[in-house]
């Protein structure tokens, strides 16, 4: 199946969900959320899936010229996943939201960061996502209420500057009803 | 290859092989099929304390305390809180980080009380207890077997 690649040149950017596969070749495990993902952006009728991305403290090329908001658009191969609404019967929403926040973030973060997530580890019932070795941390969240986006961010950045293991790291937090995202790097405060 | 490479090399192939346990555990988890998560969790966390003895010889307390903690998390969503409190104990004095530190205290004290002794009802098949309630057994459980 081809996989497209990255044209930082196309405007609006276009990344497809199964890339996931190539980001994390080693251990494949970031393939896990390709198909929560189809299945969520599938039940709201969009494909290709648009997302405006707001960044905030993001280096990246893509984002020059820009005030810092580009859109996104999040595609998909019919058959990664034909079946995909079936998912509902069987995984509760809110999971289904977090698994598909995270396949994005890993997209996002992969693209326009230019980071690499090589890790996850546990901390009591939580998962924590590494990039590049133990260099970052990623803070990720989902959510379906766009009243939600800006004080999950807040939030998610708050949990991020105050990490225990004194490390900077991203927040990325999406709300998939208005097809809006929030992606910031934040310094730890006692790094 | 030096030894510092391999060590790397070894950290590396680990922290992708657990990545993975620990992905698909939750993944089991949330389609309630805890047996298999159980499974998972444990595979998950062998590899995690393999990863801190590695850190350990690169003399990162940091990251082999980071492990420590994950691999004592994995043992606590498998059902194995004493194995839990143990690793936790053996995290604390490795992290320089007060809030981790406090964090896996917290963990460990949190563990405890759970550990305490439950009384289920079984049967026994085949030489197995099977539980009438749903979920696995934890160390330190009591029994109550009837005999079928």
């Amino acid at each position: 199946m081809p996989i497209e690649k990255f044209n930082a040149s196309a405007s609006p950017l276009r990344y497809f969900v199964e890339r996931l596969r190539e980001m994390n070749s080693a251990g494949i495990w970031a393939t896990f959320f390709i198909n929560p993902a189809i299945a969520l952006m599938d039940s709201y009728r969009h494909k290709p899936f648009p997302c405006t991305v707001m960044c905030e403290n993001i280096v990246s090329d893509v984002l020059r010229d820009t005030n810092g908001e580009i859109t996104v658009e999040f595609d998909w191969h019919a058959e990664t996943f034909p079946e995909c609404q079936r998912i509902f019967r069987t995984l509760q929403r809110e999971a289904i939201v977090e698994y598909a926040a995270i396949a994005v973030a890993f997209l996002i973060v992969n693209n326009l960061a230019q980071r690499n997530i090589t890790e996850v580890t546990l901390r009591g019932g939580k998962a924590d996502y590494f990039l590049d070795g133990r260099k970052y941390l990623l803070e990720i969240s989902g959510t379906e209420n766009a009243e939600q986006l800006a004080s999950r961010h807040a939030e998610k950045a708050r949990q991020l500057r105050a990490n225990p293991f004194k490390k900077n790291g991203y927040v990325f937090v999406c709300c998939f009803s208005n097809q809006k995202a929030r992606f910031s790097f934040q310094h730890c405060m006692s790094a | 290859m030096d030894p510092t490479a391999q060590n790397q090399n070894a950290i590396n192939d680990l922290a992708q092989r657990k990545s993975l346990l620990i992905i698909q555990a939750q993944f089991q988890q949330a389609f309630d099929q805890r047996d298999e998560a159980t499974r998972l969790f444990l595979e998950a966390a062998i590899l995690e304390e393999k990863m801190a003895v590695h850190f350990r010889q690169q003399e990162d307390t940091d990251d082999a305390a980071i492990s420590l903690f994950s691999a004592a998390s994995c043992y606590k969503n498998a059902g194995q809180l004493a194995k839990a409190i143990a690793l936790a104990e053996e995290a604390l004095p490795l992290s320089n980080s007060e809030i981790f530190v406090n964090e896996i205290r917290q963990f460990r004290d949190a563990c405890k009380p759970a550990l305490a002794p439950r009384t289920l009802r079984g049967v026994v098949r085949d030489g197995v207890v099977h539980p009438f309630e749903s979920g696995v057994l934890s160390e330190g459980d009591l029994v109550t077997i009837m005999l079928a």
